[in-house]
């Protein structure tokens, strides 16, 4: 049977999920060898046009990234969102908070006439469809391996649907709330095996939020810490801004 | 030669980080045009830092650049522990010092082998090079890991880590961890010899081209400069305050790339691992004194290739630094300090500026009384580089085409000149206009 041939390609972010791919130290060869690599530009030279299964990173931002991802989906048979960028948009989204324009202004000054972008940075699913995503900003290396072992063996894998607080009470983590830290670990999804919480570091919600979260038990809970809606909303829109609840 | 007619296009220059275009125009033997064309997409990054909180900008800031994300968290900590009147500990300072080196560990290692070290071998990836060498390849992977466990131990991630916070830790290695990590060094000294004796077997594939330029960098007294310096001129041999580095890096806007130029005494400058081993040669000594030896790197150096070179120097001199300081803080145990707290009484503008991997960054924020951020400007190594590196091109193209070589042969020889940079593109289009 012919390998499976893999394509990644980056759009608009820090290209740290590629990295992550990169930094799968021990399995990388390994995983090299199962399939053919035949576009990873932050990596090798080779540049193929014909591939089975494409990994994206990054967000949409410009008129050119629109009819990029088209083309790349209209060849792909199995299209991933690589990270929270091409997930929900994750933090390039904190931009569609703000008047377009004048941001442009405030980082080119004059320069600002030369560059085009979309009034709105979008996520990949909201300009193509996806079939499948591993979020994370980061990602989490292991979730990446565990994906395409599944993705080769024809399988649709299932990510978890249940908070950070499930992973964080299994690493046995003294909640921060208790300790007055304002973490989003509720109504964030797992699968990151809780690696903020355990390093003392509050959630900020790079997953993207959990089905069905209980917004207003949490809202509760945050405004009884002291925050005020604009804070609360400060805090979601880091990386919930492609979600309605926020808008 | 004279009737040499050509042009060279390369979109998406590959194995670098980040997105650029090169263009070169031959006519009759003439370079008519020659630009490095930087396509990015503007992220808008400092824009959206305005109105976030102090203990936040790092975490939001640092997400710039996934390659050389320690280097911007422990810059923007620095300008926001400047702004707020926040003084470090001793043991924080040498904490982030080693921190500091495993990023360069790291970056350096990645960067020679996975990225440069295939032009040289003339194949296509590290992954093609794992076919004709594989216990190479797997010895730089064993480094690499190396150095992403220091990561995992001492700031909790390898990509946008979450333990350095302003003020200190939230958390600190275990006595066994810090064991665990020197440990490392004593197994992988041989994957190290290993790496460096294969660069040098090819050592001469590296281009022999030579062109006077400005090198910027920090310098320090004592200790070779990644986390603590101030910046220094090799033209006007003189070194700057933090707070007066927009008199020398001079940004300005080209419509052709959305990352800002720099200059200073001339059209433009050199920053990186070449500019601080040229301007900090005198702090050289064991390993990394060894390695300038053996490759007979001799400072100032004004041949760009050589960056690859002085970047394996820098290796050296990363490796024993950490060695050191970990048998230091294994002999002396690590004091589980509390956060220094900011005063907001001081709050206002402060500037921070480390080495990252490929050259100076600048952190510079202003906050209010209340430690919200009110402007933030982040200035870019490969911003400063990118002038330097059309320059190389426009005098590179002509002594090729002197040299009878082929439009093919140029355009590989222009992308390996992009990628002995070491550039990362996607960080480099957040300058702002002051």
């Amino acid at each position: 049977m012919a390998k499976p041939k893999v394509a990644f390609f980056d759009f608009s972010c820090c290209e740290g999920c590629q990295l992550m791919v990169l930094n799968c130290e021990p399995e990388l060869l390994d995983i090299a060898g199962a399939v053919e690599i035949v576009n990873f530009r932050e990596a090798i030279s080779d540049r193929g046009e014909d591939y089975d299964i494409a990994f994206i990173e990054g967000s949409i931002i410009t008129p050119h990234d629109v009819e990029r991802i088209k083309k790349i989906r209209s060849q792909a048979k199995v299209l991933v969102a690589l990270g929270a960028c091409a997930h929900t948009g994750g933090l390039n989204k904190l931009r569609n908070f703000q008047d377009t324009e004048e941001a442009k202004k405030e980082v080119y000054g004059d320069g600002a006439k030369y560059f085009e972008v979309l009034p709105k940075v979008l996520a990949v699913h909201e300009v193509v469809p996806v079939d499948l995503a591993i979020p994370g900003c980061p990602i989490n290396r292991f979730e990446f391996i565990s994906v395409v072992k599944q993705v080769l063996a024809g399988n649709k894998p299932v990510l978890p649907n249940y908070p950070v607080c499930v992973e964080c009470k299994y690493n046995e983590n003294e909640c921060l709330m208790l300790k007055g830290v304002i973490c989003l670990g509720p109504i964030t999804s797992a699968g990151c095996d809780s690696r903020c919480t355990n390093s003392q570091w509050p959630c900020t919600g790079c997953r993207g939020l959990v089905k069905d979260p209980h917004l207003e038990a949490d809202q509760i809970t945050l405004s009884k810490a002291g925050l005020t809606v604009q804070d609360i909303l400060r805090r979601y829109r880091l990386f919930y801004g492609y979600s309605e609840v926020v808008k | 030669m004279a009737s040499k007619t050509f042009e060279i296009r390369e979109n998406y220059v590959t194995r670098v980080e980040g997105h650029a275009n090169i263009f070169a125009e031959v006519k009759d033997g003439k370079l008519t045009g020659c630009r490095l064309e930087l396509p990015e997409s503007p992220r808008l990054f400092e824009s959206f830092a305005r109105g976030r909180e102090w203990w936040e900008m790092h975490w939001i800031i640092a997400r710039i650049c996934g390659i050389c994300n320690h280097s911007h968290q422990l810059t923007s900590l620095r300008a926001t522990e400047n702004a707020l009147g926040i003084k470090i500990s001793d043991q924080t300072f040498k904490l982030r010092v080693l921190i500091d080196d495993a990023e360069q560990l790291e970056s350096h290692m990645l960067h020679v082998a996975y990225l440069v070290a295939p032009d040289l071998f003339k194949v296509k990836s590290a992954l093609a090079l794992a076919q004709v060498a594989p216990e190479v390849v797997k010895a730089a992977l064993r480094l690499k890991r190396l150095a992403n466990d220091m990561f995992l131990y001492l700031t909790g991630f390898e990509v946008h880590c979450m333990r350095m916070v302003p003020g200190g830790f939230t958390l600190y290695p275990t006595r066994e961890e810090l064991k665990l990590m020197r440990q490392a060094f004593d197994d992988r000294e041989k994957d190290v010899m290993l790496i460096v004796d294969t660069v040098f077997s090819v050592a001469d594939k590296l281009p022999a081209f030579t062109r006077e330029t400005e090198y910027i960098s920090l310098k320090h007294e004592k200790d070779f400069p990644f986390y603590d310096g101030l910046t220094y001129s090799s033209d006007t041999k003189k070194t700057y305050d933090n707070l007066e580095y927009q008199s020398v890096v001079n940004e300005f806007v080209i419509p052709y790339s959305t990352c800002k130029r720099a200059k200073h005494e001339r059209s433009s400058f050199f920053v990186g691992a070449l500019a601080r081993v040229n301007n900090n040669a005198g702090l050289l000594s064991g390993l990394a004194a060894a390695l300038a030896k053996k490759f007979n790197f001799k400072a100032p150096c004004i041949n760009p290739f050589m960056n690859s070179v002085a970047q394996i120097v820098e290796y050296g001199l990363a490796w024993e630094r950490a060695k050191k300081y970990l048998d230091q803080f294994i002999a002396d145990g690590i004091e589980n300090e509390q956060q220094v707290k900011p005063n907001f009484k001081n709050a206002g503008r402060g500037v921070g500026i480390t080495e990252a991997p490929r050259g100076l960054l600048i952190h510079d924020y202003t906050y209010d009384q209340s430690g919200k951020c009110l402007k933030a400007n982040c200035v870019i190594p490969t911003n400063l580089n990118t002038g330097n590196m059309e320059d190389d091109m426009k005098a590179m193209v002509p002594q090729l085409v002197d040299a009878g070589k082929s439009p093919e042969d140029i355009k590989f020889m222009l992308e390996m000149l992009i990628r002995a940079y070491d550039p990362c593109f996607s960080c480099s289009v957040h300058l702002i206009e002051k």
